[in-house]
């Protein structure tokens, strides 16, 4: 099979916009929208929200983790949960939702299966991001958690419409590693209307130089894929697997060290990636 | 990983070479399961970067220092250092490499790789050298650049091990 020409097809589509999202993520589309209008109110907000049980509820649970409620005051309701997380998270989510609904849109169970493990490492890497920013490279955390939330993108489309291609995720994924990833995920990232301070971080990741010690909003994310616990299944498909033997990657942050930060972050790192895989 | 192409000067280490020097010079290296140290003088702009393979041997009398070796290499540092009228502790260090790339017949990992990281850390700690950064271990190679003008060093790392780089590149 011609892995490349079937990545130049994906990526054209793609950048006609004749892509096929999944027919549930219209209400998580409409949310980011109404994120997009400057006269959103919470109360608009909230009830779009909450006619979408997937979302509602991620919304919820990511609202009570550590990492957003450290005094441990539980919520259930959706209008007290978009209160905490503010508009910047909420965009965030609703774009979690629309990738997580491309699981559903893979035709074989296996590749369900692989969009499930792609998603797993998708959530880790985000929560990751967060506490980098927040504490290493003093990015913007926010910024840092969306940029982990859509870092797979491109290999979330590849699957989910790899059954027009047959043969194609079977085979060595190599060309998918040297250019098709960033090819495929910018024209994904374009028509999320995922904005440019993202994009250009995500151009770092892709590129693959990471910078030490990390400053860039493109270096948060490098550092969280590479620290993250479980590793994206392409990598094993293309032979680019760690093999379970992952990097010691450490850094002096102000007197601090980045594996003692992180010792310290796990509870959040973990609270967060839980809810995103809730 | 700014400037222009046509700026810089770059110097390309193979195993076992050393440089030193300053201004637009960019030292870029491949690793496996060698090690890089870079140091880099903040006030003064000046540093460099050696790329061992092993740790130490018995030098043979009236031998040159031979960078293939981390004692011998981190000798050929601090020759650099002193003559350019500087103290060891000035210098920020970053530490790179000592991939686990070797496998024995039964294919058991060697640990030639956490070998040399662990004797550059005591090397570095010997002199009081602050060690700002370092990524190491894991299964792949790595492709290194250091910035002198900035200090700046920039890490590609590729995961996943490779048997062309395997057998070029200790």
């Amino acid at each position: 099979m011609d892995i490349q020409a079937a990545l130049n097809t994906l990526a054209a589509e793609a950048a006609r916009g004749d892509m096929v999202f999944p027919t549930h993520a219209d209400i998580a589309l409409r949310v980011q929208r109404a994120l997009d209008d400057p006269d959103c109110a919470i109360d608009q907000l909230s009830k779009l929200i909450s006619a979408e049980p997937i979302l509602s509820a991620k919304v919820v649970s990511v609202a009570n983790s550590v990492a957003y409620n450290p005094s441990g005051r539980a919520m259930s309701d959706v209008r007290s949960a978009v209160s905490r997380l503010g508009f910047n998270t909420l965009r965030t989510m609703a774009t979690a939702v629309v990738i997580r609904q491309m699981q559903g849109m893979a035709q074989s169970p296996e590749h369900r299966a692989l969009a499930g493990r792609l998603w797993e490492h998708t959530a880790h890497v985000a929560a990751l991001a967060r506490v980098i920013a927040r504490r290493v490279t003093r990015q913007d955390p926010e910024a840092a958690f969306f940029a982990g939330i859509v870092h797979e993108v491109g290999a979330f489309y590849l699957i989910s419409r790899a059954s027009a291609f047959p043969g194609l995720l079977e085979s060595d994924l190599e060309a998918w590693h040297d250019a098709g990833e960033a090819q495929v995920g910018r024209s994904v990232l374009s028509a999320l209307g995922v904005p440019e301070n993202i994009r250009a971080a995500l151009e770092t990741l892709w590129a693959g130089y990471l910078a030490m010690p990390a400053t860039s909003l493109g270096d948060t994310l490098l550092l969280a894929d590479q620290l993250s616990p479980v590793e994206s299944p392409l990598a094993e498909l293309s032979g680019m697997s760690n093999k379970g033997m992952r990097a010691d990657i450490d850094l002096l942050v102000d007197g601090e060290t980045l594996s003692s930060i992180l010792a310290e972050s796990a509870e959040e790192v973990a609270s967060l990636s839980a809810a995103l895989n809730a | 990983m700014s400037l222009q192409a046509a700026e810089i000067h770059t110097v390309f280490l193979n195993p076992g070479e050393f440089h030193f020097g300053a201004g637009k010079t960019r030292i870029s290296t491949l690793l496996g399961s060698c090690v890089s140290i870079t140091l880099w003088h903040p006030r003064r702009r000046i540093g460099g970067m050696c790329h061992y393979m092993l740790t130490e041997r018995t030098r043979p009398a009236n031998s040159a220092l031979d960078g293939r070796f981390a004692s011998e290499a981190f000798e050929l540092f601090l020759q650099h250092v002193e003559a350019a009228g500087t103290r060891p502790g000035e210098y920020q260090a970053k530490l790179f490499g000592g991939a686990n790339m070797l496998a024995d017949a039964a294919g058991k990992v060697m640990d030639i790789g956490p070998r040399n990281v662990a004797y550059g850390r005591q090397l570095l700690s010997s002199r009081n050298i602050t060690l700002m950064a370092e990524h190491v271990g894991g299964s792949g190679r790595r492709k290194l650049h250091f910035d002198i003008w900035s200090g700046d060093v920039w890490l590609a790392f590729p995961q996943g091990s490779d048997a062309e780089i395997r057998n070029a590149c200790g």
